[in-house]
């Protein structure tokens, strides 16, 4: 939960209701990492997935 | 703040700002993006145009917060597709080149034009006070699934007709295709992998400006025009199709993201829900769409994008 309230608070710090507001960098960085981490991890446990669907239902294709 | 402040941050205050309240539940959202991720693994072609209205429609989240999110995670999508179809594709790095400049010019126009929309404010019409960015938003959404629904449709309907296993779903119509491949307006440039020996330049960064107009604007990946286009308009070999328009979509979808960071219009809290959840969605969706093949089913899609034509429509005028 640590990490979940760390994204959360990162967010908040780049609301933009703050006067003069500019988006923080660390907030643009995680909106530009974030996805590519969550990419590379949801690669490998989509073909985890497909395989064991694979499995299960029989090859196709 | 509330719970859904909490959650959502982003979404919240651009709600408060516009003077709407967001309902989105975590549980709601969990399910939603599965589904989206579902229709688009299954039907292969425009899922994702569905997420931005839908987001709006059901969940109240305004929609410069939808669409900045919406392509946020959608970079997440192309790392993941980059991974998956790595060997089954090719890139051609010099029509790629080209069609980047012409879709960073698209993606900059369309954030730009959003933020235009988003600081219009709203005007009265029998009594009823409605937002700028909703009305335009609305209309263009509609316009656009209203087309691919048809065009969807028929195919479907074509490809039943004539006993196709599979109805291919292309947005563009012959005529249309071969008057744009025989542009001769200079300069002319040669592209060897994709064996193309004289195109002309204008047509790839229009096929860029347009694709990137889409994803700045109304946060849609591009590749239901991108990837007809670069078979059908600049012909380019499928396997060579496939490369470049992944190569594409990571750059306009990391410069969309960077834009709209900027503007405070990605809530990393949607971003993480939509992207899990849709990419486990979506890869049940393929694995579907290999077992049932009956074209019939395409036009499943065809009431889909009709549905929620039918629910922005609605949403607009009487809430």
């Amino acid at each position: 939960m640590g990490v979940m309230e760390y994204v959360i608070k990162t967010a908040v710090d780049a609301a933009p209701q703050h006067p003069g507001f500019q988006a923080q960098p660390l907030y643009i960085l995680l909106n530009l990492v974030l996805p590519i981490i969550l990419g590379i991890a949801l690669a490998w446990i989509t073909k985890l997935i497909e395989k064991a669907l694979n499995r299960l239902l029989g090859e196709k294709r | 703040m509330g719970a859904t402040s909490t959650f959502f941050p982003i979404a919240s205050y651009w709600a408060q700002v516009q003077g709407i309240e967001i309902h989105p539940s975590l549980i709601g959202l969990i399910v939603f993006g599965f589904l989206i991720g579902g229709i688009t693994g299954f039907f292969g072609v425009g899922g994702r145009l569905l997420t931005s209205p839908l987001l709006n429609t059901l969940f109240n989240v305004p929609y410069n917060v939808a669409v900045g999110s919406d392509l946020c995670q959608m970079m997440g999508t192309s790392t993941l597709n980059v991974l998956r179809f790595k060997r089954m594709s090719r890139i051609d790095f010099k029509l790629g080149g080209w069609m980047l400049a012409g879709t960073i010019i698209g993606v900059e126009g369309g954030v730009r034009l959003l933020e235009l929309l988003k600081k219009a404010g709203t005007f009265t019409l029998l009594g009823k006070s409605i937002g700028f960015l909703p009305l335009i938003m609305t209309l263009v959404y509609s316009s656009l699934l209203l087309w691919i629904g048809i065009i969807v449709y028929k195919e479907a309907k074509a490809a039943v007709q004539e006993g196709r296993v599979e109805g291919t779903i292309s947005p563009y119509q012959p005529a249309m295709t071969a008057r744009l491949q025989h542009i001769q307006l200079p300069p002319m440039i040669t592209l060897p992998v994709s064996g193309i020996e004289a195109i002309s330049l204008w047509v790839i960064l229009g096929v860029g400006m347009t694709t990137g107009l889409l994803v700045g604007f109304l946060g849609a990946g591009g590749g239901f025009i991108r990837m007809p286009a670069l078979i059908y308009v600049i012909g380019c070999p499928m396997v060579v199709a496939i490369g470049t328009d992944l190569f594409e979509s990571i750059f306009s979808l990391g410069y969309g993201t960077l834009t709209h960071s900027f503007k405070g219009n990605i809530d990393l809290i949607l971003v993480v829900v939509l992207l899990t959840t849709g990419s486990l969605g979506n890869q049940i969706g393929v694995i579907l769409a290999k077992r049932i093949t009956n074209p019939k089913v395409k036009q499943i899609y065809a009431f889909i994008t009709f549905t929620v034509v039918i629910l922005l429509v609605v949403k607009l005028v009487f809430y």
